[in-house]
């Protein structure tokens, strides 16, 4: 647990747990009190939450102990900016969406054409071939996955 | 005693043994992709074996079980991914290993002490079941919750930035654990009206997303990294650091057999519950726990395979499921109709003595195949990551789902997979959130059982720890791990060894 | 090099798509629409069933014991899954939420009628179809073999000397044995320590390793410990001898005040979600009576004394709607129900 530097958005993600951490103690109090006995349901849920907070407060007091990232002169924007690089590059930005997009379209337009999709754009966009090459590979994958699940594991697909 | 002439089918009926081997090959491979996992293998083949004699239908799905256990440390060398949750603990010291580009021998130890604690196991079971069946049985609510205490413990060593951050992870899962209708009372904690919520949050579900799909985020960063040639010629371990780590081994599948004949705790509590005796007992590992230690692959792997054996007992004896997968294999027995229960043995002696047997074979068959098709498997890490990548998202996305067939798991697994991702930028390690978890449910629920066996006085509970053999031994398991972690503590026990 | 991998990827590539195309890569699995009837084509794919309680309980044994003669008739695969919890409201629920097309199968016990007055869900199974109710199981008061309790008198007794204090291993609020331990607080006038477990597998093992003392299961659970001199039946809740197992003391011999609320006992049945298509209802429904008819599954009931019943449609909806009054109000007259039944619409007993 030595000194080091700061991560770029380390102390904003901070706050986001503590405020999370808090918001549980506030429903486990609300549990224990709908169930007061000390066998009841509000046991776990308190002793966990007073746990994470106290954790949380060790943690803080760690973090001040790493030398910070920014300068005085450094506005919000920059910071913000500069969290966002390096936290989030263009790849997984793009992952992350693509992730989503697979999972709101599956419902609709069923296993295999979702896939193919989310594998060749997935494939051309991380650089793994050229058009024709990542909708080559995507179909042999998706073929592949369905003959093993459907057919041998008779696995049922989303 | 044992009737011995039901072990010796498989060797009379050739057939039997080629269906175990299949079992094994097949398991090895279902057990390797994340999310396949054994206990759903094991259903389909129920129902794929049904016309079948019980007798091949048996010696197949053990052969599976062996195969499955094993299965999953592939991928967690390879991939960080544990293709079941059995495999997690594998995760901890053997992807450094293969960062450094020793996954072949990674592997080689994998296979070798999964096949040693199976094959202890197996003897277990062939000689000690009734004994260790009343060893498991003697397990009262507390002890359950001791033992779930014991692997939470682990938690606080497993914060690689920091101590805290360990064990915040593990609260964490323990809440996370706790969201959904409490099985007690039923009534609803954290739900806020939500459908989805409701239910809970399969555990499954979590370390698919929180090891798979964050894993495969994180990796996106190295798209260009240069690919890690892994070494596959010294894959065979030497029979002197076989030897060397022996006893590690016989601890920690005696500890793997106990926990899988406990009913309702199998192969994953057994792994990491192993783990984490074994950083306690080394004191100098070569390379330390989390790097790369062999020891830290020889506990897991060894109490996973050897709870498979340990799980067969309160099933053949008491007729009572000693994890997930032994309850499917009791409805295999349903259904050609015999029996489970106490009088399988009596009624049916041949039957296990056929589960012996073929649990005996499936071992040696595991030492076979694991050793065999490395060079395929380590040249799957070594395939452009911008085509790896987003496969195993969309296997882990498939895994998910098909544990429920819920489009809702999909969601989950996504959104953990990106929780997983904020969390391991920022140095929280997300191993204590799965094993939260995965034990909240143990903990909780023996807690309260035991508390209201204590009549909700804690002073009685008390006198119920400290007046039963078990949980006496449980107990001072934990105060000693507890103290040990104290600096003074350290000293003197160094001053001993 | 390079060349080689090329052409044995598309090797690879040919033969799976050729292999799939072979096996005519199933179509997209889609809604059963309720076409003219005899037109349907159900199932399509493989069903999922889950069952209300744990491994190793009476639910859970019947549901293994019966699903795969269904699965040979319909030719598809129900893949069982244990979702224990919450007096079983939690699978209950699980189904209840899947669409009703008839590809989800909830697998259950008698304890859904009593969710409505312990407020424990907010369905029951008056939105679902019953499809086969196949037996009913007779409740039993066991304790482990060395116990000191010999009779029934004996255990009323103790625990009248004793309130709360002998430990009832239990399957939780709502469950057959909080029932039936209503009943027995209400008729006898005592008190138990129910500690709950997950089952009735989870709750028998707990009292043979000694960590309670005494509880009430159905005879379907612990039917082979029972054979196997594990426990020790103390008495049978009912008013009819065991078909199969005289030996065992009725409690109306004891206690001649239970005739009045018996019978009474735990059933199980198969159902789907409301509203599901009838054609789908009546393939399910003739595939389930084809398999309660086997041998096999006889035996299997007859083995672990449950009583036959195979009712479905109305006749089996009526049963259950009438078990649901009649443990509705026990519960209420016992103290336990936190909903007056009247209240909710169930009509009064005699």
């Amino acid at each position: 647990m030595g000194k080091r530097s700061l991560i770029e958005g380390e102390k904003s993600v901070l706050v986001i747990i503590t405020i999370f951490c808090i918001a549980v103690l506030e429903e486990s109090l609300r549990i224990l009190f709908r169930d007061p006995a000390i066998t009841g349901s509000g046991i776990i849920p308190i002793i966990v939450s007073v746990i994470m907070l106290i954790m949380i407060i060790f943690i803080w007091r760690e973090t001040k102990s790493f030398s910070p990232i920014y300068y005085e002169k450094d506005g919000i924007k920059r910071r913000f900016g500069r969290t966002i690089s390096a936290i989030l590059p263009r790849q997984t930005i793009i992952s992350i969406i693509l992730l989503i997009l697979y999972a709101i379209a599956l419902p609709v337009l069923k296993f295999n054409i979702t896939t193919f999709l989310f594998l060749a754009t997935s494939i051309f966009v991380f650089k793994g071939g050229s058009l024709i090459k990542s909708a080559a590979i995507s179909l042999g994958v998706v073929a592949a996955i369905v003959v093993l699940f459907s057919v041998l594991f008779k696995v049922i697909l989303p | 005693m044992v009737e011995f002439s039901g072990m010796l089918l498989p060797i009379v009926h050739p057939e039997l043994a080629l269906l175990v081997a299949v079992g094994v090959f097949a398991g090895i491979y279902v057990g390797a992709i994340p999310g396949l996992s054994v206990t759903m293998a094991v259903s389909l083949l129920i129902s794929f074996t049904f016309s079948w004699d019980t007798w091949p239908a048996i010696a197949l799905m053990v052969g599976i079980f062996s195969g499955g256990v094993y299965g999953g440390s592939r991928s967690a060398i390879l991939l960080n991914i544990p293709g079941a949750p059995a495999a997690i603990a594998t995760t901890f010291d053997g992807y450094p290993l293969s960062l450094k580009g020793e996954a072949g021998k990674a592997i080689g130890i994998t296979v070798v002490e999964s096949v040693i604690g199976g094959i202890l196991g197996c003897i277990a079971l062939a000689v000690a079941a009734p004994m260790v069946a009343k060893i498991a049985l003697s397990f009262s609510p507390i002890d359950y919750f001791l033992l779930g205490a014991m692997g939470l413990l682990l938690v606080g060593s497993l914060g690689v930035d920091s101590t805290y951050k360990g064990i915040f992870c593990g609260a964490l899962g323990v809440f996370i654990g706790c969201i959904g209708i409490d099985g007690i009372s039923g009534m609803q904690r954290f739900t806020y009206g939500s459908n989805a919520l409701m239910s809970g949050l399969n555990y499954i579900t979590a370390m698919i997303g929180l090891f798979g799909i964050s894993e495969a985020l994180i990796q996106l960063k190295y798209l260009d990294a240069n690919i890690v040639k892994q070494k596959v010629d010294k894959i065979i371990p030497s029979w002197g650091s076989v030897l060397k780590y022996m006893p590690l081994t016989l601890r920690t599948s005696l500890i793997g057999i106990i926990i899988g004949a406990l009913p309702g705790t199998g192969g994953d509590i057994a792994a990491l519950i192993s783990y984490d005796h074994a950083k306690r007992t080394v004191r100098n590992p070569e390379v330390p726990f989390g790097e790369g230690a062999v020891e830290g692959l020889v506990a897991p792997e060894s109490a996973n395979n050897a709870a498979i054996g340990g799980s067969f007992i309160p099933m053949l004896t008491l007729g009572i499921p000693g994890d997930a997968v032994t309850a499917v294999f009791i409805g295999a027995l349903y259904i050609h109709g015999l029996k489970p229960g106490p009088m399988l043995m009596i009624e049916s002696p041949d039957m296990f003595g056929l589960i012996v047997g073929s649990l005996f074979i499936s071992n040696i068959f595991l030492l076979i195949f694991g050793m065999t098709g490395i060079k395929i498997f380590t040249r799957v890490v070594e395939v452009k990551k911008s085509i790896l990548l987003p496969i195993i998202m969309i296997l882990s996305i498939i895994g998910s789902y098909t544990i429920n067939n819920s489009m809702a798991d999909i969601f989950w697994t996504i959104g953990f997979g990106i929780l997983g991702y904020f969390l391991k930028i920022y140095g929280y390690p997300i191993g204590p959130v799965v094993l939260g978890i995965i034990l909240s449910p143990l903990l909780e629920l023996n807690l309260r059982r035991a508390l209201m066996s204590a009549e909700s006085s804690i002073i009685l509970l008390f006198r119920d720890i400290f007046t039963q053999p078990i949980s006496i031994v449980l107990i001072m398991f934990i105060i000693l791990s507890i103290l040990s972690q104290n600096k003074n503590v350290k000293r003197l026990l160094n001053k001993f060894m | 090099m390079r060349l080689k991998r090329v052409i044995s990827l598309l090797l690879c590539l040919v033969m799976v798509i050729s292999v799939s195309a072979g096996c005519s890569a199933k179509p997209a699995p889609t809604e059963p629409v309720a076409q003219e009837p005899a037109k349907i084509s159900y199932p399509e794919r493989n069903l999922q069933g889950i069952i209300t309680w744990g491994a190793g309980g009476s639910t859970d044994n019947f549901a293994r014991a019966i699903t795969p003669s269904v699965e040979k008739t319909l030719g598809k695969s129900i893949v069982l899954q244990n979702q224990p919890g919450a007096n079983g409201s939690i699978a209950t629920k699980a189904v209840y939420d899947k669409p009703a097309d008839g590809y989800t199968i909830l697998y259950g016990a008698e304890n859904a009628c009593s969710y409505k007055v312990m407020e424990q869900s907010d369905i029951d199974y008056e939105d679902f179809i019953p499809i086969n109710l196949v037996g009913r199981g007779i409740s039993v008061v066991i304790v482990p073999p060395d116990s000191p309790y010999k009779t029934m008198t004996d255990l009323v007794e103790a625990a009248k000397a004793k309130p709360g204090k002998i430990k009832m291993a239990s399957t939780g609020p709502g469950g057959l044995t909080y029932i039936v331990t209503s009943m027995v607080n209400d008729v006898n006038g005592i008190e138990f320590n129910s500690v709950p477990f997950d089952g009735e597998g989870p709750a028998a093992v707990a009292m043979i390793g000694g960590h309670a003392d005494v509880s009430i299961l159905s005879l379907t659970s612990f039917g082979e410990l029972y054979k196997a001199g594990k426990v020790r039946p103390l008495c049978a809740i009912s008013d009819e001898p065991i078909p199969g197992m005289p030996e065992i003391p009725l409690v109306i011999d004891e206690y001649p005040e239970y005739k009045k609320v018996l019978p009474w006992g735990p059933f199980y049945c198969v159902f789907v979600k409301k509203d599901t298509p009838k054609e789908i209802v009546d393939i399910l429904t003739d595939a389930y009576m084809k398999a309660y008819k086997e041998d096999s599954f006889q035996q299997f009931l007859a083995n672990l004394g449950t009583v036959p019943m195979g009712l479905t449609g109305d006749e089996a909806a009526k049963y259950i709607k009438d078990f649901k009054k009649v443990t509705s109000w026990l519960l209420y007259k016992a103290g336990a129900a936190k909903v007056n039944p009247e209240d909710i619409g169930i009509e009064k007993m005699e």
